[in-house]
Formats: C-alpha cells, sequence, structure tokens
C-alpha cells in the first residue's frame, strides 16, 4: 500500500491538481460565453429560425392519412383549405373567394381565388379541389390506411368542375355543416399526389401555403422553409423549425435557455416561471376543448333527472376552476356544449351551486347514498384532467355521496368507450369544437361514440332532440338556425346529461423576438391567419 | 471442440431470438383484440372489419406468428399503420442516433469508471476511497429520468454550457451520455476496484515490486491487465444494457433513437412497429451477449472447452 502511496509525491500532486484546473477553466471559459453572449451572439440569435417545441412528432404529413392538433399545427402552415378560421373563430373564405348553397340545397357552389400556385409552380384550380375530396373516398387508397372523415360526415357525392374557378360539391342530403367540414379539407396538387405513393407523401406534403417542407428528420426536427411564391406575398421568416420533446419540463427549459421559442399547451404552473424570465411571455387564447363530466342517463343510479341535477349543484364551480387552473380559468358557461359564445343560448343559466339544494333532489330521487360513485377519467390528456376528476369526486363527498376518481390510460379509458354497455359511470371527457352550434350539437345525438351519455335513446327530451337535429341542418337561414340551436340547448340542459365544466384555455410560451399571438390556445398553432400579417421577429 | 462450442452457442442464441419474437408477437394480443386496439375511435364496424382482414387479424395466430416470422426473417416487418413508411427503413433510420448515444454512454461508463476504480484501489480505506465509493452508490440509487432532469437543470438551464435536448453537435452528446452512463460509471468502478485489490494481494505483484519496479508499472502491467479480464467482459453486456436502457434518456433529452421510436409506436398503437423495434433491442441484446461469450474464450483460456 505505501508503495503505492509513493507513487505520487507532493510536486506530481500539485502538478497534476495545475492542470486540471486548468483543463476545467479552459472547459468553462469556451460555454460560458453561450450564457453571457456578446452583441455578435445576440445578433446572431435574433437570425435563429424560430423553433417550435411540442410533445411529439406528426406521424404523418399526409392530412388524409392522420388527423390530430400536432399534424394540423404543421400542415397548417404547409397547406391550405378553401375556408380557414380567424382570430376571432370565425370560418371565412380563403382559398375560395365565396361560396353559396344552390337551390336544390345538396348543391354547394364554390368559387376560388386566382392566381394561387401550390409549391411546385402548379396553378391552383378547380381541378384540384375535385381531386382532392375524389381521393378521399379512393377505396385503393383507404385500403392503405387513409382514414379522413369528410366522405362520411359531409355526404358528399360528386365533385363537378364548372370551369377552372369554380367548383360544385353535391351532397347526398342538405348539410349545413359542409363548411367547417371543408376547413379541414387541405388542398393538394393532383399531378403530385395522383403519381406519388402514401409512402412518398407522407413525409414531403405539397399544397399552397406560405412555407414548405424542407428537412424532415423524424424524431429530431421537421424545418418548413418560405414559399416566395405564396399568394399573400413571401413569409418573412425563412426558416421555422419544430422540434418533438416529450418531456414537458425540458420544454420549458428549451424556452427559458432560448432553444425554443414557441412551446405550446402551458400548464398553469408553469406561467410563473415563463414569466419570471425577462424575455419570454405568456399568450394565452380560447381553447376549443368543450370539457364536462358525462352522466350515463341509461344507468339506473342516473336514470331520474332529479340526481343529475343534484349532482350538478353540488358543483362549486369557482373554487374547482380556479384552485384548478388559476390564471387561466374562463369565463363560466351556462353550457360548454357549445363552444362559439355566439352559438350560446342566453336564455340558458347555470346551475348555482347549491350544497342543501343537492342533498334534498337526491333524497326526493331516493339515491342509494351508500353506492359507489366513479368518475372516470384520462391520464394527461387534457389540462389537469385527473385532478379534476378528483376534486369533483371530493365536492361530491361533501354531499355524503361515495365518489372517487378512477384514471385510466386513454387507450384504457377509449376501449371502455367502445366496450358493449359503453362507460357505465360518470367520465371525465374533452370535446373538440369548430365554434359551430350545428356542428357542436351533431356530438350528442345518435350513435356518436363520444357521446356516452346514451341520453338521445334514455331520456324523455333525447328523441325530440334528434329529430330537430335532422331538420337544423337542412336549414340554410341562419337565423333560424340559431333560434333552433338555442331550442335544442335548452333540451340537453333540461336533461343534464352533463356537468359543465369548462372550455379548456390554453396558453403558450412565447420568447419576446418573435411578434406574433397564439390564436387557438395549444389545440392549433397558425404562423399565419387569415386576414393578418405572418410571424415575424420584432423589431430590437 | 472449439468449432462445436460456437455451433451450441449460436443455436441457443437463435433459439433465444425465437423465444423473443414470439413474446413480442405475443405482446400484440395482450391487451385484446389487435384490431379494436389499433383502430380509430371513428371508424364504423365495416371499416373494422375490412381493417380485421386487411391486416390478416381472421387468421389462426400460428398461421400469423408463421407469416410474421418468415417476413422478419427477410427484414420484412411490413409498414406502419400510422407513419406509411416501412418499419424497418424506420427502424434503421434511428439505429445511428441509438447506437451514437450508448457508444458515449460506455466512453463514460469506461473512462471514469476504471480509473476511479483503481483510484479507490490504490487508495484503500483512505478518504478517496471512500469519496469515490460514496460516489459510485449515489450514481447506482439515482433513477436516470431524475439525474437527467437535474444535469439539463444544473448544466444547461442554470450554467448554459450544454443544450437542453436534441441531437447535433457533441455538446448535445454530453448531457444524455452522462446521464446513461453514470449507472454504468458507478458498477464499473466498484467493480474495478474489487478486481485490483483482488489481484494486488497475488504472489506475482508481490515479486513485480521486489523486482524494483515502479509502482505504477506494476499497477498497469500487472494488476490492471488481469484485473481487467472480468470488466470487458462486463463492459460488453452494459453496452447492450446501454443500448435498451437508453429509452428513458432519449425520451428526456429528445434524442431521436430506437427507444424514443418504440414509445412513440406503443402511444400511436402502431403494432407492427413495436413487435420490429421490440425485436430489434432484443435481438441486438442476444447478439453482443454471443460476441461477448466468444471473445471472452479467446481472452482467457481457463474457460476454452477442452
Amino acid at each position: 500500500m505505501s508503495a503505492h502511496r509513493r507513487g505520487l509525491t507532493r510536486r506530481q500532486f500539485l502538478k497534476t491538481t495545475a492542470a486540471t484546473a486548468a483543463a476545467v477553466g479552459a472547459g468553462l471559459a469556451t460555454p460560458r460565453t453561450l450564457m453571457w453572449p456578446g452583441v455578435g451572439t445576440v445578433l446572431a440569435q435574433a437570425q435563429k429560425p424560430p423553433t417550435l417545441v411540442q410533445g411529439v412528432d406528426p406521424e404523418t404529413l399526409d392530412p388524409q392519412f392522420g388527423e390530430s392538433g400536432i399534424i394540423g399545427n404543421v400542415l397548417g402552415n404547409v397547406m391550405e383549405a378553401l375556408i380557414a378560421y380567424d382570430r376571432k373563430m370565425r370560418p371565412v373564405p380563403f382559398l375560395a373567394e365565396s361560396y353559396e348553397v344552390l337551390s336544390d340545397k345538396v348543391t354547394w357552389r364554390f368559387k376560388l381565388r386566382q392566381g394561387i400556385r401550390f409549391q411546385n409552380g402548379k396553378p391552383f384550380t378547380a381541378e384540384a379541389v375535385k381531386f382532392t375530396i375524389d381521393r378521399t373516398m379512393n377505396p385503393d387508397l383507404r385500403r392503405q390506411g387513409l382514414n379522413d372523415p369528410f366522405p362520411a360526415r359531409s355526404g358528399v357525392t360528386q365533385v363537378k368542375v364548372v370551369n377552372a374557378s369554380t367548383v360544385d360539391v353535391v351532397l347526398a342530403r342538405p348539410n349545413i355543416i359542409l363548411p367547417v367540414f371543408m376547413s379541414f379539407l387541405y388542398i393538394m396538387e393532383p399531378e403530385y399526389y395522383g403519381s406519388k405513393s402514401p409512402r412518398e407523401t407522407s413525409v414531403a406534403p405539397m399544397g399552397t401555403g406560405p412555407w414548405k417542407v424542407d428537412e424532415w428528420i423524424k424524431g429530431d426536427r421537421l424545418a418548413l422553409s418560405a414559399f416566395d411564391g405564396y399568394w399573400r406575398g413571401a413569409p418573412q421568416i425563412k426558416r421555422v423549425v419544430f422540434r418533438p420533446v416529450p418531456e414537458k419540463s425540458q420544454r420549458m427549459n428549451m424556452l427559458i435557455t432560448g432553444e425554443a421559442d414557441i412551446a405550446i399547451a402551458l400548464s398553469p404552473d408553469d406561467l410563473p416561471i415563463v414569466e419570471r424570465v425577462s424575455k419570454l411571455r405568456v399568450s394565452i387564447a380560447p381553447g376549443s376543448r368543450r370539457m364536462h363530466i358525462g352522466i350515463p342517463t341509461d344507468s339506473p343510479k342516473y336514470k331520474d333527472r332529479r340526481v343529475r341535477y343534484a349532482l350538478s349543484h353540488a358543483i362549486d364551480w369557482d373554487t374547482l376552476s380556479k384552485g384548478l387552473l388559476g390564471r387561466l380559468t374562463p369565463e363560466r358557461r351556462a353550457t360548454v356544449l357549445v363552444a362559439g359564445e355566439s352559438w350560446v343560448s342566453p336564455r340558458i343559466k347555470p346551475l348555482e351551486f347549491n350544497r342543501q339544494r343537492a342533498r334534498s333532489l337526491l333524497t326526493e330521487a331516493g339515491f342509494p347514498m351508500s353506492e359507489r360513485i366513479r368518475i372516470y377519467t384520462p391520464v394527461g390528456r387534457y389540462l389537469k384532467d385527473k385532478e379534476t376528476a378528483e376534486a369533483v369526486a371530493g365536492q361530491f363527498r361533501e354531499i355524503g355521496l361515495q365518489a372517487e376518481a378512477a384514471p385510466l390510460d386513454w387507450t384504457i379509458y377509449t376501449d371502455k368507450m367502445r366496450s358493449p354497455g359503453g362507460m357505465d359511470d360518470l367520465y371525465l371527457l374533452g370535446l373538440g369544437s369548430r365554434f359551430n352550434g350545428p356542428e357542436d350539437l351533431s356530438i350528442v345525438t345518435t350513435g356518436q361514440i363520444w357521446d356516452q351519455t346514451k341520453w338521445i335513446t334514455h331520456t324523455q327530451n333525447g328523441p325530440k332532440f334528434n329529430a330537430m337535429y335532422k331538420e337544423l341542418i337542412e336549414t340554410i337561414d341562419e337565423k333560424k338556425q340559431r333560434e333552433m340551436a338555442f331550442q335544442m340547448e335548452q333540451l340537453f340542459v333540461e336533461e343534464t346529461p352533463w356537468i359543465n365544466l369548462w372550455i379548456q384555455p390554453g396558453a403558450t410560451g412565447v420568447n419576446r423576438r418573435l411578434d406574433w399571438e397564439d390564436s387557438g390556445g395549444g389545440d392549433r398553432l397558425n404562423l399565419w391567419l387569415p386576414s393578418e400579417r405572418d410571424v415575424r421577429f420584432a423589431p430590437i | 471442440m472449439m468449432a462445436a462450442y460456437i455451433l451450441r452457442r449460436l443455436l441457443q442464441t437463435v433459439l433465444v431470438i425465437l423465444g423473443v419474437s414470439a413474446l413480442s408477437f405475443g405482446s400484440m394480443f395482450l391487451s385484446g383484440d389487435p384490431t379494436m386496439v389499433m383502430a380509430s375511435e371513428s371508424w364504423t364496424r365495416q371499416q373494422i372489419d375490412d381493417f380485421r382482414h386487411q391486416m390478416g387479424f381472421d387468421r389462426p395466430w400460428f398461421v400469423q406468428y408463421l407469416d410474421f416470422l418468415s417476413r422478419a426473417a427477410r427484414g420484412d416487418f411490413g409498414v406502419s399503420l400510422r407513419q406509411q413508411q416501412p418499419v424497418s427503413q424506420l427502424l434503421l433510420q434511428r439505429v445511428p442516433a441509438t447506437l451514437e448515444l450508448a457508444a458515449a454512454a460506455m466512453a463514460v461508463a469506461v473512462g471514469v469508471g476504471i480509473p476511479a476504480g483503481v483510484v479507490a484501489a490504490t487508495r484503500r480505506n483512505t478518504r478517496v476511497d471512500r469519496s469515490l465509493m460514496l460516489g459510485a452508490l449515489l450514481g447506482q440509487s439515482m433513477p436516470v429520468f431524475w439525474l437527467g432532469l437535474l444535469l439539463a437543470m444544473i448544466f444547461a438551464v442554470m450554467l448554459g454550457w450544454f443544450p437542453v435536448a436534441g441531437r447535433g453537435g457533441w455538446q448535445h452528446l454530453v448531457l444524455p451520455a452522462t446521464s446513461l452512463g453514470l449507472f454504468s460509471v458507478a458498477y464499473n468502478a466498484r467493480m474495478t476496484r474489487s478486481a485490483v485489490l483482488e489481484t494486488l494481494g497475488q504472489d506475482y505483484i508481490r515479486t513485480a515490486q521486489a523486482k524494483g519496479l515502479s509502482s505504477v508499472r506494476v499497477l498497469t502491467r500487472h494488476a490492471l491487465r488481469n484485473a481487467l479480464i472480468p470488466i470487458v467482459t462486463v463492459a460488453g453486456l452494459q453496452f447492450g444494457n446501454l443500448l435498451g436502457g437508453a429509452v428513458i434518456t432519449e425520451t428526456i433529452f429528445a434524442w431521436p433513437g430506437v427507444g424514443r421510436l418504440t414509445i412513440q409506436a406503443i402511444q400511436g398503437k402502431d403494432l407492427p412497429l413495436v413487435q420490429a423495434s421490440v425485436t430489434f433491442l432484443a435481438t441486438i441484446f442476444v447478439v453482443l451477449n454471443l460476441i461477448i461469450d466468444l471473445l471472452y474464450v479467446v481472452l482467457d483460456p481457463r474457460v476454452r472447452p477442452r
């Protein structure tokens, strides 16, 4: 042992220590320039392409083979539809100049903007619209995985090219929701998509949008470059990078260090962290997800309308929302069945928080208080989903109910929905919306998997609602549409198959070097909205 | 005799790979009807039936398994349901990143672990030894995800020395490789310490010292060379562990490797991709095991079959 100790003399020790210190010092010196950058670095940083981080990569970039917010966040900047949504979530003609329903009520005529070109230089014409819709019905591609719901939702039977800038979309029956479905339909360049396999189009889309896909290293980065021939003018920012970062705290870290410029879907707990960093800001936008707790009306427990009222009366909405969402708490809605404010009936008032009333309604209905109540909830799919279910269960316990949250993985949750009996107890769910009353109402009509309350077949108002819905989607007059929608909401609220929570808000963290505001509360990421200008670098 | 040994190990490897493929294939049925697992929520009954037929799930399971095996043997794992790309191509795109990370983590594990073990052994029962062994204990106790986030917080956010996440230059490799390799550093340090201590007590070391050789020479030429045989063997197996264990590190550091692809496939219910990824990772591990076994025979004549 002593021999080994003799191996390192005091002189050698000092030499080694000095060398190590020098190496560490050199190591520290270089990276620290990254931490406290000089003027040159700041200028270089200003020119760095904006980087957007989200949880995962899009699975495909062929819009007819996949449907998700993640895909839309990328493709919404590469491809365009005949109709688009503005900041106030109103559908406006976009690649179409105008549209109308013809007198037969089943033919929709779209007049197209002229002078628009695809990213490969080919002109945008009525043929492209026809090709795009026909492709959604192509049986060969359907066998290969094409799953665009457009034909089933719209009831399209054929597309007729009237002339180069006019196209007729013919439906099997009148359907006033068509413009909403058209806003999902990204128009494809016929020659390109006609000659490429899904394997090719899934990684290299071709649209009319302001940016085009430049490089995609799956799992690492997806870079878009400006399309200089864009019909609204070339984008100011020439390159945009999307990066998939699964770990949420790492997305926040990237935002803080400047590696990312935009991070979507911040939670209320993230806001103070972002706001403590001077170069960052929070952009809050109204969301579109209708958060509610569904009550299966076919269950003997909840068959009596008074029980469903009691559950709603038991909810202390202010405490619940402020406790969970903090600064992101949206305004309380009388019903979250419809998301677009103009579609919410002014005649409906929210059920007040009244525990005494809740208890007496349960007693009147003869509710077995010892019966266990479960609130199924997915975990991590919605903002504070599990916590919300736990808090609601806690509020139910306050009125003497034996309630508990039942967290499930999303796959198991949806399997349960599809099982023969469907959901057998309360369930927390968030349904997306396109801010269109009739489209929002369609989700609780017959045969919709997303409505597990089965209220259409198990309540008094259900059949009436269903009949009115059939009439509603054939009603062209907008004023009449709205009045019918209000009546239908009334029918729904009278039965109370949902406990209304909120329209899920969204917050996005943004680096101040970007001049851009979120429009979709983390549900959609559009860098260039209709009637607005594109994302830009903020003046220094 | 040697040829028979190699042949027997090869045969065992093939059997293990077959077992892994059966498990990976069987996992498809663990969560119920695979058609329903993969079906979109909005599909109609007709679409579901068509899909079942198209995927061949309406055939007996053993026919499906034989078909899976015969295609897998040709490197054909089918097409990803979500990405419309051949599964083998998706896997191959991710392999370099995983290998790069595992190799860097291995460099950390060996480059830090072995010297630390040697120092601890040569300074036995001193403060240096105790500090190093305490460090090793900590390294083995810390969960990878926690360590990864801690490293990112300190070295990326607070100090700004390295990027938070993603793949790029060597700077991007430092934090994930350290995070992944630290467990093995601790293991290697403890193992090296024991092996060196054992060797230092041997007669031939005493003889070398008596010859008047310097302590450094005794350590490097005589003690370490003999102590390294078991360490090299374990290090080889560690490389397999690092490949498979990279799943968490790849997720935390947004590293575009096979592990993350597997997680994405599981979350997206993309079963062909899940099967291929699991089979691939397991096969790599088994093959590495085989190579090490064979190398061990070459390195250490005592274990050669007679």
